[in-house]
């Protein structure tokens, strides 16, 4: 008598999956984590990336009607909303998702200060976070520049401003670098090419050694910082899960902005007036530039940069628990409520003009 | 003093040069010109202060761009009563013609001594602006336009918004 082995029948699903996963090898991707990477604070960073994504698909959308040459920008934007397919809809997205990237990216980097994850052997992925930090800022400015209505103008002028005081370093931001192209053009180039090719770098990067040294230790009153990469009862798969599950709400919150208050747009610019405000991520720098002028744009963020650069050189203790870091943590919250404080009065004040 | 020191001297200068801000390159004797403001809309007025001149220099300003120059007018740095440095604050129009763009402010003496300063020009504000909500002056008032959009359109992505948020609960919801 003989026998046959007979494998079981697969539902169609399971046959696809297995098919990519012989060919693509996507099992690589189920590797260890801790289980507390799947919670919230920790999810801050991938949720930011799922955000950005949105931002690279709408912004190559609005790509195709922005005109970015100082006479015609304003009158491409208002042809967005008005003309193009789904133009104001699209363009309201990528402000809406812009604002929550800033809000994720931010609260990130705020958790990485206060639970210590910034320590050996992570030093190094903590100045690549401040970088993304830099170009997500940049990105912001260069995109509020963009529009050439009001604000946009004054954004600009104040760039151009703080390019002077900057000397021989803001060189590229001066009119005179380039004769033949606008610095306005200049801006729409650094905002969709330059600044997203550094972020991919840096995003490559800052993902390389969060594979290469694996979460932060969860924060107890004993852990202290080291290398976790292969441990864990949970799985990267897992974590990857909820990151498009939170991408997923992000893009339903954006939609629903959208609807409800679509993306502004002001007046068009007009040149050699101050009757805006700056961006909400900017505003707080508003009360030191009303007493120090505009050099407050360079030198005040310049020092919270050296600040957080100091940060793993200061503290080097492999402790990660908050209240054995007093002092760090108390001198970085004494910092932000400071921010926090400048920013009501910025929005509280009436607008004043600084532009020499 | 080894090679490798006065290579580190010669860098560290090097570094400091790039950093010293123009301000300590255009020091006394070489003449220099501000522009206020710094952007301008086509059609208004600027004020070039100039300094660091010598005495009784005639300057002939132009206004220099990628499509050619545009003479902006003649002048004469004065010097105050007891004063070593001579200057001048002048006015003129950007002509309402200019294109929207990067330019430089030119001022040149008879004798080849140069000073410039960099100026945006952008379209004048009747030029720049469209739509139903035109002004003239500066306003922080947004821009009224029709952003009314179809049902049709409200519905689908409604439905979107839905199946957004569903999936992404569920897939944030997951166990392990």
């Amino acid at each position: 008598m003989s026998t046959s082995i007979q494998t079981p029948p697969q539902r169609g699903t399971r046959r696809i999956a297995d098919w990519l996963n012989e060919r693509l090898g996507l099992q690589g991707i189920a590797y260890s984590v801790p289980e507390h990477a799947n919670s919230l604070p920790y999810l801050l960073g991938g949720i930011t990336l799922m955000g950005f994504i949105i931002l690279i698909v709408t912004g190559i959308y609005l790509a195709q009607f922005y005109h970015p040459d100082p006479a015609d920008a304003h009158d491409s934007v208002v042809y967005i909303i008005t003309g193009a397919p789904l133009g104001d809809l699209i363009r309201s997205v990528h402000f809406w998702t812009a604002q929550i990237v800033v809000v994720t990216v931010l609260l990130h980097m705020l958790r990485v200060l206060f639970t210590g994850a910034y320590k050996r052997p992570r030093e190094i992925n903590w100045y690549v976070g401040l970088g993304l930090l830099a170009i997500t800022l940049g990105l912001a400015f260069t995109g509020t520049v963009l529009k050439m209505d009001q604000e946009g103008l004054e954004a600009l002028g104040h760039n151009i401003e703080a390019a002077t005081i900057l000397g021989a370093l803001g060189g590229w931001f001066s009119a005179d670098f380039s004769r033949s192209t606008p610095l306005l053009t200049r801006l729409f180039d650094a905002h969709a090419t330059i600044l997203p090719l550094l972020f991919g770098l840096f995003i490559f990067t800052h993902i390389f050694l969060i594979k290469a040294h694996g979460i932060s230790p969860q924060v107890t009153s004993d852990a202290v910082s080291r290398a976790t990469a292969g441990e864990g009862k949970s799985h990267f798969n897992v974590h990857l899960v909820r990151m498009i599950g939170y991408g997923l709400l992000v893009l339903a919150v954006a939609l629903l902005l959208s609807l409800l208050i679509p993306a502004p747009l002001g007046q068009p610019g007009v040149a050699g007036a101050e009757v805006t405000k700056p961006p909400w991520m900017f505003i707080w720098l508003s009360p030191a530039e009303g007493v120090w002028g505009v050099r407050a744009l360079v030198i005040i963020p310049a020092v919270l940069a050296v600040l957080l650069a100091l940060v793993p050189i200061l503290d080097r203790s492999p402790y990660l628990s908050p209240s054995r870091r007093r002092v760090l943590v108390i001198v970085a919250g004494l910092i932000l409520v400071v921010i926090v404080v400048s920013a009501i009065v910025g929005s509280l004040q009436p607008v004043t003009a600084h532009l020499m | 003093m080894n090679h490798y020191i006065r290579r580190r001297i010669r860098l560290m200068l090097l570094f400091l040069l790039v950093l010293s801000p123009v301000g300590i390159a255009l020091a006394h004797g070489v003449p220099e010109i501000a522009v206020d403001p710094t952007v301008c809309a086509a059609g208004s007025m600027i004020t070039i202060t100039g300094s660091a001149m010598e005495d009784g220099n005639t300057y002939t300003i132009t206004l220099e761009g990628i499509k050619g120059s545009t003479p902006l007018g003649v002048t004469t740095a004065k010097s105050e009563s007891g004063s070593e440095e001579a200057g001048f604050v002048v006015q003129y129009t950007v002509p309402a013609s200019t294109a929207p763009g990067s330019y430089t402010v030119r001022a040149v003496t008879p004798d080849g001594d140069v000073a410039t300063a960099d100026l945006t020009v952008t379209a004048a504000a009747a030029q720049a602006s469209a739509g139903p909500a035109m002004s003239q002056m500066a306003s922080a008032e947004p821009h009224i336009l029709d952003r009314t959009k179809p049902a049709g359109q409200i519905f689908v992505v409604a439905v979107v918004i839905l199946l957004s948020a569903a999936g992404g609960l569920v897939l944030v919801r997951r166990k392990a």
